[in-house]
């Protein structure tokens, strides 16, 4: 948006003319290339296969996902497949590809935070170990982080939370201990 | 390039490490991977190598505190508690570093700093991660060769060409919010209270009414019922925070309940550290503060009054949450959807 309002310069270097940066500019092959323009589908003939959703139009593939033929128009480019649009906004169920998630829940985090956030109030620790240990066995299997790769934090979190269990119970041995000498 | 492989994904220079978000870059085998984390959370946005435009690097004063800042202001507490009173040039020297090093960080981030930003045909996106010069340099260092692999490089006078086109997604697209559509419905609603909102706040009032009534004495059993007042407090808080998580709930009543938790944390540490200091110089001392030890003291009194009172007001501020009308509900829609 900006740039066709800046003076470029030799060297990439371009001035934004409503502040005043300086701004320096990668320019790569893709921003050169013609504008694609709308797609083109065409008619299919006699005894052509013709798309699912648009049965006067002209198969060019088959959705990877769920097999109905599909025109240029609807064909998405999807995971190095070629995938039909009901298939993309459904995600095709388990066979969705590691490739389209946009996001993923870090439970191997909240593992080790729980206990380690329960350290600045102990007495939640009797709540936070045991939840953590839950956690961490209930989610051992699901898939970590996308660009982290082991699985220390769950380690990390067990051995916390039993350390903290073993100093829970000591704090409550002597609490019981103490309560019992006093009543005596 | 799947997840499934070993290792897909190599890291780029840069990395935002935020006390709640952060962000880097890493490379694929044939796509930049932007993650974007909260905490718990990472969200990815890939840019195929072969779709990118332009990567645009602006100078500009970013003024972040990185957790890497932080630490050294820590480190910087520690040393200077720690040496204080070792010698009498320590705290000269101590308060030069540290004028020093506050000068450094200004420096780095009024004169060192950038944003960049990765365009493509459909998408502009800002690189978080990538905020200092020379971080910046050794990001484009790694990319751009990658990049020229894939697309090979611009050859004569691409200034002109770039005056001539468009780069980057229509204006329209860029002043919708990330992820939203036009098609977007507006989000349902989230409400104001629920009934765990409610037990909640009745809690903190109630938590108010056991302080005050057991300011200067206090038996076992009103010791104990203030232990289970405490876990009642907090399976709340986490009822709480799922039901704003799940959108059931406005963000006010998750931010009363941290308040409430970290208020109740607080007050716990400075009654252990009214006990430690009332008990220094007596034998026998116990590992728990024992209330009774604590009511004697005038500041443990003090500290109770305090708490009382802030459990008070959190349970106004609850109540005021409960009742407040929605403004969201009479806000005008935007005409710009």
């Amino acid at each position: 948006m900006p740039l066709p309002k800046w003076e470029l310069a030799a060297g990439g270097v371009a001035v934004c003319t409503l502040c005043g940066a300086s701004n320096r500019v990668h320019i790569f092959p893709a921003a050169l290339l013609p504008d694609s323009g709308p797609v083109k589908t065409e008619a299919a003939l006699a005894g052509e296969a013709t798309c699912f959703d648009h049965p006067s139009k002209r198969a060019v593939a088959a959705c990877n996902q769920c097999g109905r033929f599909v025109c240029q128009l609807c064909s998405v480019e999807f995971a190095n497949e070629v995938w039909c649009p009901s298939c993309v906004a459904a995600g095709a169920g388990k066979a969705r590809p590691a490739k389209a998630e946009t996001y993923r829940t870090l439970y191997d985090s909240m593992a080790l935070i729980i206990p380690l956030a329960a350290i600045l109030m102990y007495p939640f620790m009797i709540v936070a170990a045991p939840a953590s240990l839950v956690l961490t066995v209930m989610k051992w299997k699901q898939p970590l982080s996308l660009v982290r790769r082991n699985r220390w934090r769950f380690l990390a979190a067990i051995l916390v939370s039993l350390a903290e269990l073993g100093l829970c119970g000591a704090i409550v041995y002597i609490l019981v201990h103490t309560s019992f000498r006093g009543a005596k | 390039m799947t997840g499934g492989s070993a290792r897909p994904y190599r890291k780029l220079p840069g990395h935002r490490r935020g006390f709640i978000k952060g962000s880097s870059v890493w490379l694929g085998a044939d796509h930049l991977l932007l993650v974007k984390s909260t905490r718990f959370r990472e969200e990815y946005k890939r840019f195929l190598l072969r779709d990118i435009q332009a990567i645009v690097v602006a100078s500009m004063p970013r003024f972040a505190i990185s957790t890497r800042a932080f630490s050294l202001g820590v480190l910087w507490l520690i040393v200077y508690f720690a040496a204080r009173n070792r010698a009498p040039w320590a705290p000269a020297v101590l308060w030069t570093t540290a004028l020093c090093l506050v000068g450094a960080w200004i420096y780095f981030c009024a004169a060192s700093s950038c944003t960049c930003r990765i365009i493509t045909a459909v998408s502009r996106d800002d690189l978080p991660s990538l905020y200092r010069i020379w971080t910046v340099r050794r990001f484009l260092a790694q990319v751009e060769p990658r990049i020229a692999q894939v697309q090979g490089v611009v050859e004569g006078n691409w200034a002109e060409e770039v005056e001539a086109r468009h780069l980057g997604p229509p204006l329209a697209n860029v002043a919708a919010p990330e992820g939203a559509s036009a098609a977007t419905p507006a989000p349902a609603l989230n409400r104001k209270r629920t009934i765990a909102t409610d037990i909640f706040v009745a809690s903190l009032f109630a938590h108010a009414l056991y302080t005050f009534l057991t300011l200067h004495s206090i038996s076992n059993a009103a010791q104990w019922l203030g232990y289970g007042l405490a876990v009642v407090q907090l399976g709340l808080a986490i009822v709480i925070f799922f039901q704003y998580r799940r959108h059931i709930l406005r963000s006010g009543m998750q931010t009363l309940a941290i308040v409430a938790l970290l208020a109740a944390g607080g007050g716990y540490y400075a009654s252990q550290i009214i006990y430690g200091i009332a008990t220094a110089t007596s034998p026998g001392s116990q590992i728990v503060a024992d209330p009774k030890v604590l009511a004697t003291q005038p500041a443990y009194i003090l500290l109770r009054q305090a708490e009382a009172a802030v459990a008070v007001a959190l349970g106004i501020a609850g109540v005021v949450l409960s009742v407040m009308p929605n403004r969201q509900a009479e806000r005008p829609r935007s005409i710009v959807g």
